[in-house]
């Protein structure tokens, strides 16, 4: 038995809408602190690590611990259609559905099949991070949009006075500096800089609208490994870096 | 295989004549390369190596990089002729006009090999990419099948792949990238109807497409007259500068 209700369904759409471009599908670990979904895109290039605590549903009630097996695309296209409406999930273990029902002054319910995955063991890689930078959500998704407009990728570079988010393209360069006043946690042990896809970054920054702040964990040439947080859900994301060319 | 060395340019349209298009060809030398069409180019004489393959796509590569530096797509009219000593390869296509031109003053080799490859098919790339590679190389669905549009519309819905067979019958293309359900049949079928609909007597062909199909669907699919392809779809990195978390 499972059972939760959100009335505002902000948190889940906004969390699913970052994570489903990358991951097709996933098992969802349902225990009684929440939901949490970790999983690997299929290019092993980004980690999604997402824990909806149960503090963050108005209701929440599960007996024993479940993977439910979820096509994250078809979620996501389900939950476009919440709009502002209280959601209600349950799960329907006869059908092996996931009923998914918006109420507001109709009730919609949509039937969401689950499906098997496969539960591999993922290999996260063990990362020492020389730099810590905490900054509002919105100063790193308006940078990633400047960028996209140059560029397909983006530079991440910290010294000791400033976090700078930079693209260079064929039409032209753009470069964000944000400087250490402006975080809200600054902490920098050496210069560093790495390189990523906007392709994968411009998907992440969609958790931007839920979050209160966004962590960043960047060192030279390794992955990045971004925190999104709120009071009750965390959506971690960890990228591979691109090689910069000469 | 066949091959001459150091052909005279009349014996080497010959050779190309006889063994084109029913083997691979390749052609070593001197030669320029000019090409009208889209853009303009002319490339002045230097030793390269020119592929001609089956499907009547030509490609002038250099003894650098992967790209070939001109090309033509399958499909392509290709003619050879001798002109004052010199072999000449045109290939042209009407639509969009293009034509190519290549002279060799001095042939190396040519050689023509008919290459026998069974192997299963094995697409790789981004997960959003799977239609967009079948459009890159429609023999993923198989032999000769020529694409017209993708993501055609009709009554019930969008068509992610509409062209027709080698013997010119419509084929529709339904790509589903993970988890199959009877749902996908339901939703080629309707688009299968839709077209008999407008011409009730023309035979269409609905194929389905996905890396695994349970037996159900399988079952279903051939139930009412639907074929299924099986695609081993292989994830690769988006390019070679692009890292794996894998090797952290």
């Amino acid at each position: 038995m499972f059972k939760a209700r959100l009335a505002d369904p902000k948190i889940l759409k906004y969390s699913i809408d970052a994570v489903s471009n990358m991951i097709d599908e996933a098992g969802v670990s349902v225990t009684k602190d929440g939901l949490r979904l970790k999983a690997m895109d299929p290019a092993h290039v980004a980690l999604v690590d997402l824990e909806l605590k149960k503090e963050a549903f108005d209701e929440f009630e599960v007996e024993e611990p479940l993977v439910l097996g979820i096509d994250l695309e078809r979620l996501n296209t389900i939950l476009k259609r919440a709009g502002t409406d209280q959601i209600l999930i349950q799960l329907d273990s006869e059908n092996n559905v996931l009923k998914i029902r918006f109420k507001n002054s109709s009730t919609r319910t949509f039937d969401l099949p689950l499906i098997e995955v496969s539960e591999e063991e993922l290999k996260v890689p063990n990362l020492d991070f020389p730099s810590q930078i905490e900054i509002p959500p919105k100063i790193l998704s308006e940078s990633i949009k400047d960028a996209e407009i140059v560029s397909d990728h983006v530079t991440l570079m910290v010294d000791e006075e400033n976090l700078f988010i930079s693209a260079k393209g064929d039409l032209g360069n753009v470069e964000v500096k944000v400087p250490k006043d402006e975080a809200k946690s600054f902490e920098v042990s050496k210069s560093c800089r790495s390189m990523f896809s906007l392709e994968y970054l411009k998907d992440m920054i969609k958790a931007s609208d839920i979050a209160d702040s966004v962590k960043i964990y960047l060192g030279d040439n390794i992955p990045v490994r971004m925190d999104f947080t709120t009071e009750n859900a965390r959506l971690s994301f960890l990228l591979a870096p691109r090689i910069e060319s000469e | 295989m066949y091959f001459e060395v150091a052909p005279t340019a009349e014996s080497a349209k010959k050779f190309l004549e006889e063994q084109s298009p029913k083997s691979m060809i390749l052609i070593i030398g001197d030669c320029r390369v000019k090409y009208r069409g889209r853009a303009k180019s002319f490339l002045d004489f230097g030793e390269r190596l020119v592929v001609i393959k089956r499907d009547k796509s030509i490609m002038v590569q250099r003894d650098t990089k992967c790209e070939p530096v001109n090309w033509q797509p399958p499909g392509s009219v290709i003619e050879y002729g001798c002109n004052d000593e010199f072999l000449v390869i045109y290939a042209f296509r009407n639509n969009p006009p293009e034509k190519m031109r290549i002279e060799f003053r001095k042939i190396k080799m040519v050689l023509s090999t008919v290459l026998q490859d069974y192997a299963p098919l094995n697409v790789v790339g981004m997960e959003t990419s799977y239609v967009g590679k079948i459009m890159e190389d429609p023999a993923i669905i198989e032999e000769g099948f020529h694409i017209y549009k993708k993501e055609k519309r009709t009554a019930s819905g969008s068509i992610d792949i509409y062209g027709v067979d080698s013997k010119g019958v419509p084929v529709i293309v339904e790509v589903k990238r993970s988890q199959v359900t009877p749902l996908a049949v339901t939703q080629l079928e309707a688009y299968v109807l839709d077209l008999k609909r407008k011409n009730p007597e023309v035979e269409v062909r609905g194929i389905l497409v996905a890396p695994r199909i349970p037996k159900m669907v399988k079952n279903l699919l051939r139930e009412k007259g639907l074929e299924f392809k099986e695609v081993g779809w292989e994830f690769e990195l988006p390019d070679e500068k692009q890292k794996s978390l894998l090797e952290f």
